[in-house]
């Protein structure tokens, strides 16, 4: 459980990352779907905690106003761990056995179980417990189609590069299609230009001139309506800066969208940089 | 009830018997300051008190200034009232300000930190009547793991990076976190420092804080290979993180408990310079005080708490 929770404050994990972890098999099928029925809702698991930590109601509200995530208060405020922290499979079981329980014996069936864990463990328990665990691991859906690699432009910045917007040429303009973090050894000289190519300001965020290209990859993609290119794409991934390449050359949309044409045109192997 | 001994004006705290203020932010003829972080040493005041370790860095900070350095526990007449200075666990130098009218004591708290680190004097329970207190982290969900625990998960983070020819990054705050993260992870190997940092830690080294040797490293310039680099919050935006190679990127800070908090940076680390909410709650129980009052942080319900508790408790507004 431990493990896990580590996986997943890198972000997506990676199929290595997947593999050393000691129940890859586990998570593996939690990743596909295939999680244990609903102990209780989230309110119920954070009224569990509060009783059990004699916390008054306005002092839960105010933790809620805080942190804004139920799970993470009825996680947080429960006492550092105590005893040996349970592996993913004895939670995933002990999960399914207290399903069949009437609601006072799950309650003291849980909360011993949430107390062995420190509180990153124990905050993904919460969740497999309220059946929510899933929104932590959207970009895994089980896309619809084939990976693919495809080159974007970046468009929008936040201040550090935390969220890099990306998008596809369609028409004369762009088209959002993945907002990732810039985690490339050359963030810095990027950020620099980014500071001297500004064309606007959205709050902190920066509206950029659609010059740099950069590789990127997915695993897929779901249709969203809600999307200006209509899609989502599972764990898209950024692969590098292509120094070389103009905006002109960057994927269109209607390229990446039609699985057989070949979207990605004659390119020089991109390095990893510095 | 009697005149209260602090009063809040818009300038910062004011004590009326004996013409000062603590920690005041705009311009007064007398500051008490409690510790070097800029929200609580601000520049401009006519003359400054404050320990005789927290003085370096204020100089540093502020420039040329009129100031007078004291001892911890030592006690000083002003005007109407005797002040003393008293370990709060925050930052090195770092301060608690206890003062007494008549028979009738008072304690501001400033920034206070009950687990001991590394480099700050450890923080000391001032018995008082009435303790103004902070509360940044006056809620249950806030419940630090110890700090040897922490230590011991930024060592592993940065032994992995290393292993894969990565540099790892840890932003901190300049003054405080970043020395005790020094004296913390100093047997890790050698330390680089931001500039800022750099400079800041020489200074607490010559005072004589038991920090470990660090390398500084200059704008663009290339860490030597698997280093580990404290930097200030903001520095992985600048023109200094040119030079980085490849590297991974992780922040110490109390907020990282709040997943909200926590998107965009590799690792997040909880260490926190303030106590979180049992310190919070032991600290207040020490001084022994009837009336409590709350400032910085979550005042209301840490207000509400205490007054829960069957104590007069006011939020300082």
């Amino acid at each position: 459980m431990i493990a896990l929770a580590a996986l997943l404050a890198q972000g997506t994990p990676s199929d290595d990352a997947l593999a050393a972890h000691p129940e890859a098999e586990a998570v593996r099928n939690l990743l596909q779907g295939r999680r244990p029925k609903r102990l209780a809702p989230a309110a119920t698991l954070l009224r569990w905690s509060a009783e059990a930590t004699g916390t008054p109601d306005f002092l839960v509200a105010a933790c809620l106003a805080a942190s804004g995530d139920t799970c993470e208060v009825a996680a947080l405020l429960l006492p550092p761990a105590q005893g040996d922290p349970p592996k993913l499979s004895e939670c995933l079981a002990a999960l399914e056995a207290m399903a069949t329980l009437p609601e006072n014996r799950r309650r003291a069936t849980f909360l011993p179980l949430a107390a062995r864990l420190p509180p990153p463990a124990r905050l993904i328990l919460m969740r497999l417990a309220a059946g929510s665990f899933r929104l932590t691991l959207k970009p895994l859906a089980l896309p619809t189609d084939s990976p693919r690699e495809f080159l974007a432009v970046l468009t929008m910045l936040s201040p550090q590069g935390l969220d890099a917007t990306f998008a596809l040429r369609h028409g004369n303009g762009f088209v959002p299609i993945a907002k990732l973090p810039l985690t490339l050894p050359e963030t810095p000289a990027i950020l620099a230009w980014a500071r001297a190519h500004i064309r606007d300001r959205f709050g902190p965020n920066l509206l950029l001139s659609p010059d740099l290209v950069f590789l990127l990859s997915c695993e897929g993609t779901t249709p969203n309506p809600r999307r200006k290119s209509r899609l989502d794409l599972a764990a898209p991934r950024l692969l590098g800066w292509h120094r070389d390449a103009s905006p002109d050359q960057a994927t269109t949309l209607d390229d990446f969208t039609s699985p057989t044409s070949g979207h990605l045109p004659q390119i020089p192997h991109v390095g990893p940089g510095v | 009830m009697r005149d209260p001994v602090l009063i809040k004006t818009k300038e910062g705290l004011y004590c009326p018997a004996g013409d000062f203020h603590i920690d005041p932010m705009r311009r007064v003829p007398r500051a008490l300051v409690t510790h070097g972080h800029s929200d609580h040493a601000a520049a401009g005041m006519g003359a400054y008190l404050c320990t005789s370790q927290a003085l370096p860095v204020i100089r540093h900070r502020l420039g040329r200034i009129q100031a007078e350095a004291i001892g911890y526990g030592v006690t000083r007449q002003i005007g109407g009232v005797t002040v003393s200075f008293h370990p709060a666990g925050h930052v090195p130098g770092s301060a608690q300000i206890r003062v007494e009218r008549a028979g009738e004591v008072w304690v501001a708290s400033g920034d206070y930190k009950t687990e001991t680190d590394a480099v700050s004097e450890p923080f000391q329970p001032v018995q008082c009547d009435t303790f103004i207190t902070e509360c940044t982290f006056g809620l249950p969900i806030f419940q630090w793991q110890p700090e040897a625990t922490v230590l011991e998960d930024i060592s592993s983070w940065c032994q992995a990076n290393a292993a894969t020819a990565r540099a790892s990054v840890i932003l901190a705050y300049s003054f405080g976190k970043a020395q005790r993260l020094i004296a913390g992870l100093g047997r890790y190997g050698p330390i680089c420092c931001h500039p800022v940092v750099d400079t800041v830690t020489a200074i607490l080294r010559d005072q004589g804080y038991p920090l470990p040797p660090t390398q500084r490293l200059a704008a663009g310039q290339a860490p030597p290979p698997g280093a580990l680099i404290i930097a200030p919050p903001n520095a992985m935006g600048t023109d200094w993180a040119f030079g980085l190679g490849p590297h991974q990127v992780a922040a110490a800070s109390g907020w990282m408990t709040l997943a909200a908090r926590r998107k965009g940076i590799a690792r997040a680390f909880t260490l926190s310079d303030h106590a979180d909410w049992p310190g919070l709650n032991a600290a207040v129980r020490a001084t022994g005080a009837a009336h409590v009052i709350t400032t910085h942080g979550y005042t209301h319900a840490f207000r509400d708490h205490w007054t829960a508790q069957g104590l007069q408790a006011e939020a300082l507004e």
